[in-house]
């Protein structure tokens, strides 16, 4: 460090040379605001992920069996594979409705943990390519699958490049394209596999003594059901239900209500936790720097005594408190939203409720203004310590008094 | 620079809040720029206070104490910059190495940083050698001369020093005092030192002898 020096450099080496008051401080702003922008990141995820994964369902109804929806969660929003069948000529009936526009069946399978599969417990999505409205949509224009059996898509979180190969039920796939994460487990951790390919598939596991493969054709899992703009998706829902005694229809807003309430029942549980955080960093932190301070009286006095008058002084500190703060803040930041995004899945699938952690970036947009309001408390408190501490006079705080 | 006080009174709570004890009882005082001055007596006879009051670093519960016709307690912080101190006590910023302790005073000075000076005092009082130490690794004769060589670093206008002879051996006692009267006269400074030991070339200097916070004599050094 150069020899010439004003406050700002003086501040500079009387943090960084004391390393205990450093790492304690440190120590503590970190934790505490790991805590709070976890607080801040899971929210955010979980709304993100919701809104991205409605918008990507592309569906007004989803029809399930009646029954199915702690199961549908599970699949949906982890990624679990889940097996369940609508009753017989449910499609057909519902295909039938006026005010009924597209149909997309899709079958819920599950990878085995045999040796004829590439990985086990894997959620395998068996759909049909000319009515998707969900998947395929949502591939880049330049991917497309290719005709034939051979082709699937996989979730983002499947760590497979495209052309990869795949093996499930004897029968080996080549991955077409990787869909962008969405936080749903559904769209993470799944495989797409075209109806066709299921077929292959279903014959291969019959040979080679494999785990046999049966898919219930004719009663698939969910319907996503699109419909005319005139029809009333709530309207829609009751009529089929009532028509349909085995089924239950879910509106998209619908489906993830209960996801809502969970969040905001979340939060509520988050809020006192951050809010003690808050007080905690606050107390702890103010404590800290009062008892070192109290310690380095000395040092304030002879300040005063080269002719730093007390309003300097307080404002030395005031800033040094709040640069450090706001490092703190950063840092802990940072480390929340690498531990998040790192776990997002396993928060995900454990809490039964998508997230979607994204870029740095859009992450951190929201925590500025976390970091501003920290990092002036600590300021503030910082100032006020030094306030309490210079009302005494210089000669006696020189002396330790 | 000029120093009066007039019916200076200093008294502190005694601990526990039962009355109080009195530093300084009515101190009347004129040091005149340039005048080299003792303030003798025992021990709790009232120089450190007298001495802390002069500088600003402590203010008197009644009377008044101007530096050149300006109330201490009104003085800006610049001007208090200008009154240099040296501690009976060494303080030092334990976080800061010996050059950067010695070139505190100049803390405020954005024109004025003279670090050649620095380096120059460090030699002369035989701290050359230990620039970038930590005060935690001086003795406490190095920490006396560090703490007199910062006193002088701006060349200030009133130079208080409370027992300039304290921790220094005899030969460092008579070369520091050497320094300190040099560096005063040069500058035409005025100097008050505080102690209660006779001090080697304080001769001609103004004596001001103190016993329970009242100048009781004042004329010069007859040592």
């Amino acid at each position: 460090m150069s020899e010439r020096f004003g406050l700002a450099g003086l501040a500079l080496r009387m943090t960084v040379r004391a390393p205990l008051k450093l790492f304690a401080t440190g120590f503590l702003l970190v934790l505490v605001s790991f805590l709070l922008a976890s607080v801040v990141l899971l929210r955010s995820g979980i709304e993100e992920a919701t809104a991205r994964g409605a918008k990507r369902l592309g569906a007004d109804l989803m029809v399930v069996p009646r029954g199915a929806e702690v199961p549908l969660g599970a699949g949906l929003f982890g990624g679990v594979p889940v097996r369940f069948s609508l009753p017989e000529g449910i499609e057909r009936s519902i295909v039938a409705m006026p005010g009924v526009r597209q149909v997309a069946p899709q079958y819920f399978l599950s990878s085995a943990p045999a040796s004829c599969c590439e990985a086990g417990n894997l959620l395998l999505v068996g759909f049909d390519p000319s009515r998707d409205f969900t998947v395929l949509p949502w591939l880049s224009p330049v991917v497309r699958l290719k005709e034939g059996k051979e082709s699937i898509l996989v979730g983002g979180s499947v760590m497979k490049a495209p052309g990869a190969a795949m093996r499930f039920y004897n029968h080996t796939f080549t991955v077409a394209a990787r869909l962008e994460k969405s936080g749903m487990g559904y769209f993470d951790n799944a495989v797409f596999i075209p109806l066709d390919g299921v077929s292959v598939m279903e014959r291969s596991s019959k040979g080679g003594g494999g785990v046999s493969l049966r898919v219930p054709w004719g009663y698939p899992s969910i319907l996503l059901v699109r419909l005319a703009p005139s029809v009333i998706p709530q309207d829609m829902a009751s009529l089929l239900e009532r028509q349909h005694p085995g089924i239950k229809v879910l509106t998209i807003p619908g489906l993830f209500r209960e996801n809502r309430l969970r969040m905001e029942k979340l939060a509520r549980g988050q809020l006192p936790l951050a809010a003690a955080a808050w007080l905690f960093a606050v107390l702890a932190g103010g404590a800290l720097q009062f008892l070192y301070w109290r310690e380095h009286r000395p040092s304030l006095g002879l300040l005063h005594s080269f002719g730093c008058g007390k309003g300097v002084i307080m404002l030395l500190f005031g800033a040094e408190a709040f640069i450090l703060s706001l490092a703190g803040m950063v840092a802990g930041s940072a480390g929340a939203f690498f531990v998040l995004r790192l776990f997002a899945s396993y928060f995900a699938v454990t809490a039964g409720m998508p997230l979607l952690i994204g870029g740095l970036d859009l992450a951190l947009s929201g925590l500025p203004w976390l970091w501003l309001v920290f990092a002036g408390t600590m300021a503030v408190e910082a100032v006020i310590i030094m306030f309490l501490l210079l009302r005494r006079e210089p000669a006696d705080l020189l002396r330790g008094v | 620079m000029r120093v009066e006080l007039q019916h200076v009174c200093k008294s502190y709570p005694l601990p526990g809040g039962g009355g109080t004890v009195s530093a300084l009882d009515g101190v009347n005082l004129v040091i005149e720029r340039g005048t080299l001055c003792v303030l003798n007596g025992p021990s709790g006879s009232g120089k450190t206070t007298l001495l802390s009051v002069i500088g600003g670093l402590s203010r008197p519960t009644s009377g008044s104490v101007t530096l050149d016709d300006k109330e201490v307690r009104n003085s800006s912080d610049r001007q208090r910059g200008t009154v240099a101190h040296a501690f009976q006590e060494a303080v030092f910023i334990p976080e800061l190495t010996v050059m950067e302790n010695l070139l505190l005073p100049a803390l405020r000075c954005r024109d004025h940083f003279p670090i050649d000076r620095g380096e120059r005092l460090l030699e002369a009082f035989g701290l050359a050698e230990m620039f970038d130490l930590f005060p935690a690794a001086l003795s406490g004769g190095e920490k006396r001369r560090l703490n007199l060589a910062r006193a002088l670093f701006l060349s200030p206008s009133l130079l208080l020093i409370d027992e300039p002879a304290a921790y220094l051996d005899d030969g460092w006692q008579r070369k520091a005092m050497e320094m300190i009267i040099r560096e005063v006269c040069d500058a035409q400074a005025t100097l008050v030192m505080a102690t209660h030991t006779p001090l080697p070339g304080d001769e001609g200097f103004r004596r001001i002898l103190m016993h329970k916070g009242r100048v009781i004599e004042d004329g010069s050094s007859d040592y």
